[in-house]
């Protein structure tokens, strides 16, 4: 089985795109601070770093058990735990398969719907009940959680409403796993 | 011999509008009418194919943009369009064509073109 | 839909990860004394003259420079990777007998052709198409946002029978892949303020 055609997971965009500036603004600095050595002992191409940042060499009175070290040290490894921990894991589905045959003028046909589906889906059935007066979904791949608001004082049976309603609009969808549906319901007076 | 009957001289642009116009007259076939700076252009199948033409003797090489009919197997209808254009404008004109190219420029559904009815293939 | 750059990303991340984490490993090792096994000599109350020397040394700033140049390259090129791209397919050829003459039909002519037909599909309100592979082995990226009262399933079907049919007779060959990914859009959201009959 090949790749899917359709990404599930995330790119890992974001923390690609800060190490990929911290990457820079390091270059950056190791760059200036070279230019500057060199300029500092009038373009000779030999010189050492030390001799354009004159505090450079003050690492080296530094001892390894001091407390600057340890949280440097710490920090580093904190860091490239974070990062590991982002390549490595998968991270959250953001499709739900769905369930196509697949017609025989295609090869390999793949449906899917994003979680920004599956809680417009659930919304959207969930403000068609009577008495709600706002909805607000939040999805993963497998369940869908509703919070309605509604002015109503008694509101058990509307909540029931709503869960029906959203169950319903789910199971008359062929979805490879039907999300499970949860229901809150918030009182506000009108 | 010719040159006591005269000669005759036709000039590329005439064999472009010409087989521009035996492309409008297919059914399925169409063309984009380029407005002023690409404002108000507009594709469709009322619209002359461009069709530039070079000449080398007596024989011509023609390149096509045009538009076609969605969803017309592309393949089988540009084979088509390559022989019926050829076959016409040899007759009309009395130049060999060797080469068609065709560049599909858009595709667009059949219905679109109400006015043009059936149209007869020449 | 389009296509990012998750492999490298994770890749990179991974690499960036596990230098950051040896090289801060490594260092509390030496900074709580842990190091003195493995190099003798090397305890906690040792100083950093080895690493401040490596600084002092000759030719340490044109190293440097050097250094910050591959970094700054590995760094843009990263960067750019995160545009996420298209990947349409190359122009396709479609003739049969290139002597005669060739046709060409670029992969954006296609999907606009589809996604045309697509917001013919009732309740499809919006449609994005690309056209991946070659002309033999076609694959179409399809996003599709329909109406929230829907039936998807009709809609799915209709995709399936007609649209992606339409699109494999244009094209004359079957479509090696297709991938649809369905949005829902909020009837709140759109106002339709014509209609066209």
């Amino acid at each position: 089985m090949s790749a899917k055609l359709l990404r599930a997971r995330p790119a890992r965009v974001v923390p690609a795109v800060i190490v990929a500036i911290l990457i820079l603004a390091l270059a950056v600095g190791l760059g200036w601070v070279g230019i500057a050595a060199i300029l500092a002992s009038n373009g000779a191409m030999d010189s050492a770093l030390t001799g354009g940042v004159p505090g450079l060499d003050g690492i080296g009175s530094q001892q390894w058990g001091s407390p600057v070290i340890i949280t440097i040290g710490i920090a580093l490894a904190l860091v490239g735990l974070i990062l590991v921990i982002a390549a490595v894991s998968p991270g959250h589905k953001r499709l739900t398969g769905y369930r196509a045959e697949t017609p025989d003028h295609i090869d390999r046909f793949e449906v899917a719907l994003p979680t920004s589906a599956l809680s417009n889906l659930a919304a959207a059935a969930a403000d068609s009940v009577d008495g709600v007066s706002s909805v607000r979904a939040a999805s993963n791949a497998t369940s869908t959680n509703i919070t309605f608001t509604t002015p109503v004082r008694d509101n058990a049976q509307i909540r029931n409403d709503v869960d029906s309603a959203v169950t319903e609009r789910f199971a008359s969808i062929a979805f490879d796993r039907t999300p499970t549906v949860k229901v809150h319901a918030q009182r506000r007076p009108a | 011999m010719a040159s006591s009957q005269g000669s005759l001289t036709i000039a590329d642009k005439v064999i472009e509008k010409t087989a521009s116009q035996i492309l409008k007259d297919m059914p399925g076939v169409g063309g984009t009418k380029s407005g002023l700076f690409g404002f108000g252009a507009s594709s469709d199948l009322d619209t002359r194919p461009s069709v530039d033409v070079t000449l080398s003797g007596r024989s011509a090489t023609l390149s096509v943009q045009l538009g076609l009919a969605y969803p017309t197997p592309i393949t089988e209808a540009t084979e088509t369009i390559r022989r019926h254009l050829s076959s016409e404008l040899e007759a009309h004109t009395g130049v060999t064509v060797r080469q068609v190219d065709v560049e599909v420029m858009w595709l667009k559904p059949n219905a679109s073109g109400s006015s043009r009815g059936v149209r007869r293939l020449l | 839909m389009r296509r990012m750059a998750a492999g490298a990303n994770r890749t990179g991340l991974i690499i960036i990860g596990l230098l950051c984490l040896l090289a801060g490993l490594a260092a509390l090792a030496i900074s709580f004394g842990l190091a003195e096994s493995v190099i003798p000599g090397l305890s906690s109350d040792k100083d950093l003259k080895p690493v401040a020397e490596v600084v002092g040394l000759q030719f340490s700033a044109l190293i440097a420079i050097v250094a910050a140049v591959i970094l700054a390259v590995i760094a843009v090129r990263w960067l750019a990777a995160q545009v996420p791209r298209k990947d349409s397919a190359k122009p396709l050829r479609m003739q049969q007998d290139a002597r005669t003459g060739i046709t060409t039909v670029t992969a954006n002519v296609i999907a606009a052709a589809v996604a045309d037909d697509l917001e013919a599909t009732p309740e499809v309100v919006d449609a994005q198409v690309i056209l991946r592979g070659t002309a033999r082995a076609p694959e179409l990226m399809v996003h599709v946002d329909v109406d929230e009262r829907a039936d998807i399933d009709a809609v799915v079907a209709d995709i399936s029978n007609r649209v992606t049919r339409n699109c494999s007779q244009a094209l004359g060959s079957r479509l090696s892949a297709v991938g649809l990914e369905l949005g829902i859009a909020r009837t709140h959201q759109r106002k339709q303020r014509s209609v066209q009959l």
